[in-house]
């Protein structure tokens, strides 16, 4: 009861109960939101951008940012339409090899970013369109169809009507990455090298070996979710997840996580994610004109960010009371 | 009466500044003379650079006030004081390496034709004004980066002269310097004074007062002591007062200190840093490092704990067998543990807890199949906010609000609670209050008792003097002598060794 509380308190748990109460709001004047299409469609959709989000929220608790996900999610789900389509491998063999290839590309980033001390916004830019080039250079642009039926009812089935897979697995991977960061050592030298970089240095932490680790596990991650993705869709597009970086960047950042390190968490994600899903379908709901998103989204990012500011910062309450009262 | 006011280009009448914690200045009254060098010494900490930053618009005062020509003057802002041609040139340098050295001498102060600068009016004033500070043929279009530290201390002070100073503040402007690129400094120091300005020059180097001062204005503990025409003083005289004959006399305890060495380090250097240095640490004995700010005390126990390099050749033995260090993770294998001088910037994690921040070293030796044991982590913490009487709301409080008292003992607890043989701490009690300051020297004896080897680096004599079984002095980068006997010593043999 009082961790419920507790979590109820923290960004991730008020982002969620907004979430709800939305949905709640546009249930009441449509009918149309918690129907068990709806909420399967939305989940599913949502699943794939929060299991880059978990990635892309480990790498910024050690104060760093990923913005090769999307490329890296593109490339790895090329190789597996490729394994499975022209080279006939098992369908379940070419999903794990293709995501595990997600952990070079990562090391790539990390080699750079931990032992070259270059910055993570820099290196990750770059390889983001080196990554996209391969693809380019690989596929000519073409997309490559006809993946076996196995690899789309494991991406795209839905169980019981209401919960797909994909959700099973986005929820598997929360419970494991939620364990290791509160539970195991390397887990919370996460959260120590965002914390302060320096104290982290003097208490003997191989910050070298973690910020490898850390962009390892997004690649891996980004993977996964690019060959799920490449799964559902039954066949790869240079496309795919074209706008993941931002928006798993969206979904950690709303789900409390800190651009500066140190604090968040992977459930954040989950909630973040979900709330920029919510707002999407709820504008279809709604009938509003779809070119509407991308400006609420933004703005409830905005909102939520500063809700979080505030909360912490009694000089900037301040100066907010200041500007209250002095229209009074 | 007011005749004999204007005779000071500035008065600082009755200077009162407190910070939390401490008070910094207490009464103090600085006059300046027109064209006078006036020599602005004592110890670290006895409020010198409070004082500047106050004059120079940094920092508000508490109480008193500051006339200029008679006429009372406030400064808000540094802006106020650069107005009324008041300058400091600080001990850090602050230049921006990439830029000429006309835009750094320029910087902020710039020759303007409308919105657009004048270049080149800019460079050949830039290389006037290098030109009176005795460099000449220079090319002021070249990037600052291409020159010494004392070719950058020359420009820093140009730059100054930018703003036509009436008082020109030197912050320890030898540092850095030659002896031959000194006497440059101290000619146009002497040019300048011909000209009208009054200078204020702060530096640890007594001969250099003795040599180039008028009058000098002696400080101790935030409180004027006197202030003398450099004629009649001597050096030894002004050491005496600089030290301050204490009142209250230092609780010592006398420890026996077993005779195995522990660590020992032979001809460490680092260029620029410090240059040969050899010593010895024996268990549960607590060494303590006096010298001045900058004599590279901090620089050395930073090598040796693995944070920074040592150049080759240097060697660290740990009981006896040679062993290399060079990161803090090798060091903290081999059974050190640090304790920084600024413990905001790399001591705590700030928005971590009371408990992570205790235990962070800790968490391998307390995991079982790779989970961490939170119930043992739990006991452990509470067991040392029991003894160590650290004051917290819980273990799950955030240590950013916590005091720096009690910030400051969960450090150590860090370390205790991990198990180390040797703890380097550096200036452990600054900005301490009373209170936490003897609970801390209480937890470093115990841990001395417990035959954990312990260094502790600090500018407060009165520290050093309880504390230390051992005194070790750093000047300038070398060992310049050791203290055993510190029962007889007092704090002005301290600062004698160190300014030999």
């Amino acid at each position: 009861m009082e961790k419920a509380v507790k979590f109820l308190k923290s960004t991730a748990g008020m982002v969620l109960a907004v979430t709800i109460l939305i949905g709640i709001v546009v249930h009441i004047t449509t009918g149309n939101f918690f129907t068990a299409y709806n909420i399967s469609t939305l989940t599913r959709a949502a699943s794939f951008v929060i299991i880059v989000g978990f990635g892309q929220t480990i790498v910024l608790l050690t104060g760093g940012i990923d913005l090769s996900v999307a490329s890296i999610g593109s490339v790895c789900g090329m190789f597996s339409a490729i394994f499975m389509v022209n080279m006939g491998m098992n369908p379940l063999l070419s999903i794990l090899l293709s995501s595990l290839l997600g952990i070079f590309f990562g090391a790539v980033n990390g080699f750079f970013i931990a032992y070259m001390k270059m910055t993570p916004f820099i290196v990750t830019l770059a390889t983001m369109q080196i990554y996209k080039g391969i693809v380019y250079v690989i596929t000519k642009g073409m997309p490559i169809t006809g993946m076996p039926k196995l690899a789309e009812v494991l991406a795209n089935g839905v169980i019981g009507n209401i919960l797909p897979n994909i959700v099973i697995i986005m929820a598997a991977i929360c419970i494991v990455l939620t364990v290791w960061l509160k539970n195991t050592k390397t887990g919370r030298y996460v959260y120590a090298l965002g914390g302060n970089r320096n104290c982290a240095k003097i208490v003997g932490i191989p910050i070298e070996r973690i910020e490898m680790l850390v962009y390892c596990l997004s690649g891996l991650l980004s993977a996964a979710a690019g060959v799920l993705m490449a799964c559902k869709l039954a066949s790869f597009q240079a496309s795919i997840g074209e706008s993941w970086q931002m928006d798993s960047i969206t979904a950690a950042v709303l789900g409390g996580t800190s651009m500066a390190g140190g604090i968040g968490s992977v459930v954040g994600a989950i909630a973040g994610g979900l709330l920029s899903s919510v707002i999407k379908t709820c504008i279809t709901l709604l009938r509003v004109s779809s070119y509407w998103e991308t400006i609420v989204t933004g703005t409830v990012v905005l909102i939520a960010v500063l809700i979080d500011v505030v909360k912490d910062n009694a000089v900037i309450r301040e100066r907010i009371r200041g500007v209250f009262s002095k229209n009074e | 009466m007011a005749n004999n006011r204007n005779d000071y280009v500035i008065e600082m009448k009755e200077i009162s500044k407190a910070f939390p914690g401490t008070r910094a200045l207490d009464n103090v009254t600085l006059q300046l003379k027109k064209g006078e060098i006036h020599a602005l010494v004592g110890e670290n900490g006895a409020g010198k650079s409070t004082l500047m930053n106050i004059l120079t618009g940094q920092f508000p005062m508490d109480s008193g006030k500051i006339f200029m020509g008679g006429e009372p003057v406030r400064f808000s802002s540094p802006k106020d004081a650069l107005k009324k041609n008041i300058v400091l040139v600080p001990q850090e340098l602050n230049l921006i390496p990439e830029a000429s050295i006309t835009e750094n001498i320029f910087l902020g102060n710039e020759i303007e034709k409308g919105i657009m600068i004048k270049w080149k009016n800019a460079c050949k004033e830039a290389e006037r004004l290098l030109e009176m500070l005795e460099v000449s043929q220079i090319d002021a279009t070249q990037p600052v980066k291409k020159f010494s530290a004392a070719y950058q201390q020359l420009f820093s002070i140009a730059r100054a002269l930018t703003y036509s100073p009436r008082v020109l503040i030197l912050d320890e402007p030898t540092a850095v310097l030659t002896s031959k690129e000194k006497e440059s400094l101290f000619k146009a120091m002497r040019n300048l004074k011909n000209n009208g300005t009054a200078l204020v020059f702060i530096t640890h180097h007594l001969d250099e007062v003795m040599e180039q001062a008028d009058r000098i204005t002696i400080m101790r503990d935030g409180r004027l002591v006197r202030v003398v025409d450099v004629g009649d003083i001597t050096k030894d005289e002004m050491i005496n007062q600089m030290a301050g004959k204490k009142i209250e006399k230092t609780k010592r305890i006398k420890r026996k200190v077993p005779d195995e060495i522990f660590f020992e380090a032979e001809n460490l250097s680092r260029k620029g840093e410090f240059k040969d240095v050899s010593f010895h640490i024996k268990k549960g004995e607590i060494l303590c490092v006096a010298g001045l700010v900058g004599a590279g005390r901090t620089e050395i126990f930073k090598c040796v704990f693995g944070i920074t390099r040592k150049e080759h050749g240097g060697k660290t033995f740990i009981e006896g067998k040679e062993v290399e260090i060079n990161t803090p993770v090798e060091a903290i294998h081999y059974g050190m543990g640090y304790v920084s001088e600024e413990r905001r910037h790399d001591g705590i994690t700030p928005g971590m807890s009371v408990m992570e921040n205790m235990m962070l070293p800790s968490y391998g030796k307390l995991s079982r199949n790779g989970l961490i044991d939170y119930k043992r982590a739990v006991s452990i913490t509470d067991d040392y906010i029991n003894s160590f009487k650290i004051k917290t709301a819980s273990r799950d409080t955030l240590i950013k609000n916590l005091s720096g008292g009690n910030q400051q003992k969960v450090i150590v607890a860090r370390w205790m609670a991990k198990g180390i043989k040797m703890l380097i701490l550096d200036e452990p009690t600054r900005g301490i209050d009373v209170n936490a300051k003897g609970e801390i020297h209480q937890l470093i004896r115990e841990l001395a008792d417990n035959g954990v080897a312990v260094v502790v680096i600090s500018s407060e004599m009165e520290e050093v003097l309880a504390l230390a079984d051992r005194i070790m002095v750093i000047h300038r980068g070398n060992i310049s002598g050791y203290i055993y006997d510190v029962d007889l010593t007092t704090q002005e043999d301290i600062l004698k060794v160190a300014f030999q």
